[in-house]
Order: structure tokens, then sequence, then C-alpha cells
């Protein structure tokens, strides 16, 4: 889905989150929101989800004006930072949960659900975990659990916050490779959130490099590299 | 053979169970044995023979029916009440906060009179109930109003701290898969209150059951309407008649175990629910 960001401003009482900013993403593309913390990108990310309403400003999703859609109309994939699992659910009730939170007359029938969550399980490549909870499970595998489930709705658009944050670095390697195959298998338009310049820039096709609510440079990883548009982005790249 | 005591890596078991064990022996088990033992001493027949009469049946049954409804009232306005002091903001939130817990502080009694007055035929709520054939003081209506009263505080303040551990994270997430809001408070967080708010219902049962102070100021006490058991066992006592005072007692007794029991296995199956955390 093609994400157009036009004019969008936060504000919070007094401080300002976001300074109106603007920004299109390209249907299918894998795109970091690189910045520091108190630059604003999570706050980007949850007026993406719906989670956060703009100030001012418009949202557009493929053409259409969707400022004004709630959270469960958007059909955004949200990996939250925590992840926000469900711990008194198992592995399986978690990744059904949306499916089943889904009105009667458009809720897939029972064997439909279990196929389904089966096959996100294959994706994330931890099948035969379905009856764990998620206390059992280690921190790489309740981010992928945590993927599965917002994949389960099949969303339009991915969106991660800080989805390696927790992690250690060995782990984080890894997940980074499997979440570029996931886009790639998926073809969904991602975006996550990060303060982490290396991931930003091997795993995304389109950095979008933040600071204190403002966008400083959008480009490609090696445009920013060799390019850098402001001095805040050559000092916080090679940082 | 395993012994009693495991060794573990934190000290102090033994002196602390000791303690423990003791306080527990001298403030709890040893008066209940004296009661057992009261009983026992009179007789498994003749308790009986107290026991099952009329009058002693409909109070126990009045007791125990009253205080179900009344902990379940609070069950369901606690959590709610707990919900609302942990989640807004308003103002004179805190002044709310701090009187949850005036019944604890009040003497039952105060809170009885206070009740009886309100309610009463020519109470200020009585009166304006009048018209319309409705009377609270004096029937079932003023015992369950006092054992709400008085059990209001339990369900509040065991659910309060779990409700402020719940993560928004999680709720958001439950949105974001296209829940709507009224499926996240069933699916999401009723199951993590539910041990907790269980607890409470538990503590405001155990406590409308055995509330005497301000009940029978409201009650009215009329034999075999509105006699709660507690008041038929002060009422032994003071004919002296002591072995009919542990009978009703041990009765109460039996069925109050049975009921938090029942209770118990329920908040175990539910924490297991919510478990492994």
């Amino acid at each position: 889905m093609h994400i157009e960001i036009d004019e969008i401003a936060k504000s919070f009482g007094d401080t300002t989150a976001l300074q109106p900013v603007s920004l299109a993403i390209p249907s299918g593309a894998l795109v970091a929101l690189l910045g520091p913390s108190g630059s604003g990108k999570t706050t980007l990310l949850r007026i993406l989800g719906g989670l956060e309403y703009p100030t001012s400003g418009r949202v557009l999703f493929d053409g259409a004006d969707s400022t004004g859609l709630s959270v469960q109309q958007r059909r955004a994939g949200f990996v939250f930072q925590s992840y926000a699992l469900f711990r008194h659910m198992t592995v399986f009730e978690n990744i059904a949960y949306g499916l089943k939170a889904r009105p009667r007359k458009l809720r897939p029938p029972r064997a439909e659900i279990a196929r389904r969550v089966a096959k996100l399980l294959d994706l994330i490549q931890l099948p035969g975990i379905t009856d764990r909870y998620p206390t059992q499970l280690s921190g790489g595998q309740r981010q992928r659990v945590a993927l599965a489930r917002a994949l389960a709705i099949e969303p339009r658009m991915l969106l991660l916050d800080e989805p390696f944050g927790a992690l250690d670095a060995k782990v984080r390697k890894e997940l980074r490779h499997g979440l570029r195959e996931i886009h790639d298998a998926t073809g969904l338009t991602t975006i996550f959130v990060t303060h982490d310049q290396d991931e930003a820039m091997e795993l995304a096709d389109l950095v979008v490099v933040m600071s204190m609510g403002r966008i400083e440079q959008v480009g490609r990883p090696q445009d920013i590299r060799e390019r850098p548009a402001t001095p805040f982005v050559r000092e916080f790249i090679t940082a | 053979m395993r012994p009693f005591v495991r060794p573990s890596p934190m000290p102090g078991l033994s002196l602390s169970l000791g303690i423990t064990l003791t306080m527990l022996s001298l403030v709890v088990l040893l008066p209940m044995a004296a009661l057992l033992w009261q009983g026992a001493s009179f007789g498994i027949g003749p308790m009986w023979d107290v026991i099952d009469r009329d009058r002693v049946w409909k109070a126990l049954l009045l007791s125990f029916r009253v205080a179900f409804f009344a902990a379940l009232f609070n069950l369901v306005f606690g959590v709610l009440l707990a919900w609302v002091l942990v989640r807004y903001d308003f103002p004179g939130r805190r002044l709310v906060d701090a009187a949850v817990d005036l019944p604890f502080a009040l003497p039952t009694a105060v809170a009885g009179i206070a009740l009886t007055a309100l309610y009463a035929p020519n109470g200020l709520f009585g009166s304006w109930l009048k018209p319309y054939g409705i009377k609270i003081a004096y029937t079932e209506w003023g015992i369950l109003i006092a054992l709400i009263f008085v059990g209001l505080p339990f369900v509040t303040r065991t659910v309060q701290p779990v409700a402020e551990e719940i993560d928004r994270e999680v709720e958001e997430a439950s949105a974001t898969l296209g829940a709507s809001r009224f499926y996240t408070l069933c699916r999401v967080i009723a199951p993590m209150l539910a041990p907790a708010a269980l607890t409470g219902f538990a503590l405001a049962l155990a406590r409308a059951v055995g509330e005497y102070g301000s009940v029978i100021f409201i009650a009215g006490n009329i034999p075999m309407k509105t006699e709660i058991a507690p008041l038929l066992i002060v009422m032994q006592l003071e004919e002296f008649n002591y072995n009919g005072a542990a009978a009703i007692g041990i009765a109460m007794l039996a069925i109050s175990f049975v009921l938090l029991l029942a209770i118990n296995l329920l908040q175990i199956w539910s924490r297991r629910r919510i478990g492994h955390v």
C-alpha cells in the first residue's frame, strides 16, 4: 500500500513531538525511521497506526484520506517494542486473536483459523510452539510471535516500533534477516522505528532520518551514507 | 527421605515459618479449636437439634444469601471503581481513593445507624421512596445495603494494584488487531483482573457473612424474616446457652469453609489461565 504523509504535526500540550512533516512511502517498501530518542519517530509510527491522532495534517493510504480512520479500521499490523503479547493466552490464541475478534460475519471458520496460524508459525520458523505461553518463550521467539500475530489480520501495512530493541546482538542479526524475508514474502509496505543506524542501513530500502520532530533526510542507505544532507545526519551516521 | 524443609539459598525459612505458625495458632487456630471443642463436648446429636430449627435455617440462609449478593455487587462495582481510580484522572480522584477505605475505619455500628437513619421510612431516602411502596430499612434490602457498605473496599483494594500493572500497549495491541473496546475488555482485561477480583470477592463475602454491628441496626431483626445468623449466636449467648451458640457458630464455619474453598479452587483455575507469570 502506498502511504502518503501530508504535513502531519503533533503536539502533546505544550511540547511539540512532530513539526509538520511530509513523506511519501512507495508501496511495498521497507522503510526505517531512524533517529535519536525524542526525534518523533515513534509518534509518527503511532499516527500511521491510528494509535495517535495528529494535531494537523493528513494521512493518505493509496490516495484516500485516512486521517480519521480508527485503529481497528486501519488494519495496520503493529509490533510493539514490548511485544505486548497476551500473556494469559497461548501462542496459538495470541496469533488467532485478530481473526477471532472479527465480527461474526467476517470471522473465518475454526479450521481456517487453525490453518492460517499454522502457516504463520511456519513463516516465522517456529512450528510446534502453539501451546506455549509467552512467558515460556525466549525474547527472540516472542518478537516473532508478535510479528505473526500482526500478520494474521492480513494487514495493509506492517509497523514495527524498535522491533529489535530488547534483544541481544546475535538474535538481533538473525531477526533482521527474518524481517527482510517476511517482508519479501508478503510484499507488505513495512515501516520500522530504530535508533540504530546499522540496523537501518542494513535492512531498509529507504531510510528516513529524523531529529527534533523533523525529517532531516530521506534516501536510500548508500545515498545517506555518501551524501548526508545536514550536519546532523553526518554526525548521526558516523557516530 | 526428603527433608521436610528443603535447603534454600534464601535463609530464615525455619525461623519465619516458626513465627508465622505460632502467630496463626494463637490468633486463628486456637479460637477455632475452642469453638469446635465446645461443640464436641456438646455432642453431634444435640448440636444438630439446635441447628435443625426453622428459625436457624432461615437465619443461616438469609446470612449467606444476602452476603453472596452483597459480595457480587461489590465484585462488579469494586472492579469498576478500581478501574476508574487507576485509569482516569479527575478532580477529587485522591479524595475518592481515600474514601474507599472509610468502611474499614468507621465503627460498623455507626455505619448501621447512619444507613438506618437514611433509609428508615422517615429518613432522607426512605421518605422519598415510601410513596412508591419501596421499603429499605427493616427488610432484606437494608441488610444488603449494609453488607455492600462494609465489603466495598475489599474488591477495589485487591484489584487496584493489578489494574495498575496492566500495560497500555496490551490494550493498544488488541485494538490494532481489530478488536472492539468491548472485546478487549472481555478477552484481555477481564482475564487479567479475574484472580484479584476473585480474592476481593472472597474477602468481601467472608466479611459480609460475619458482619454483625451494622446489620442489626438496619435489619429490624424480625425472626424468620430479617434475623441474621450472627444475631442468633449473640442471642444464645445472652441466654447463657454456650452450646447453642457454638452449634450455630460451627454451622457458619462449615458453610464458610466450603464456600471459601470453592472460591479458592476457582481462583487457582483462573490464575493458571493467566499463569506462567
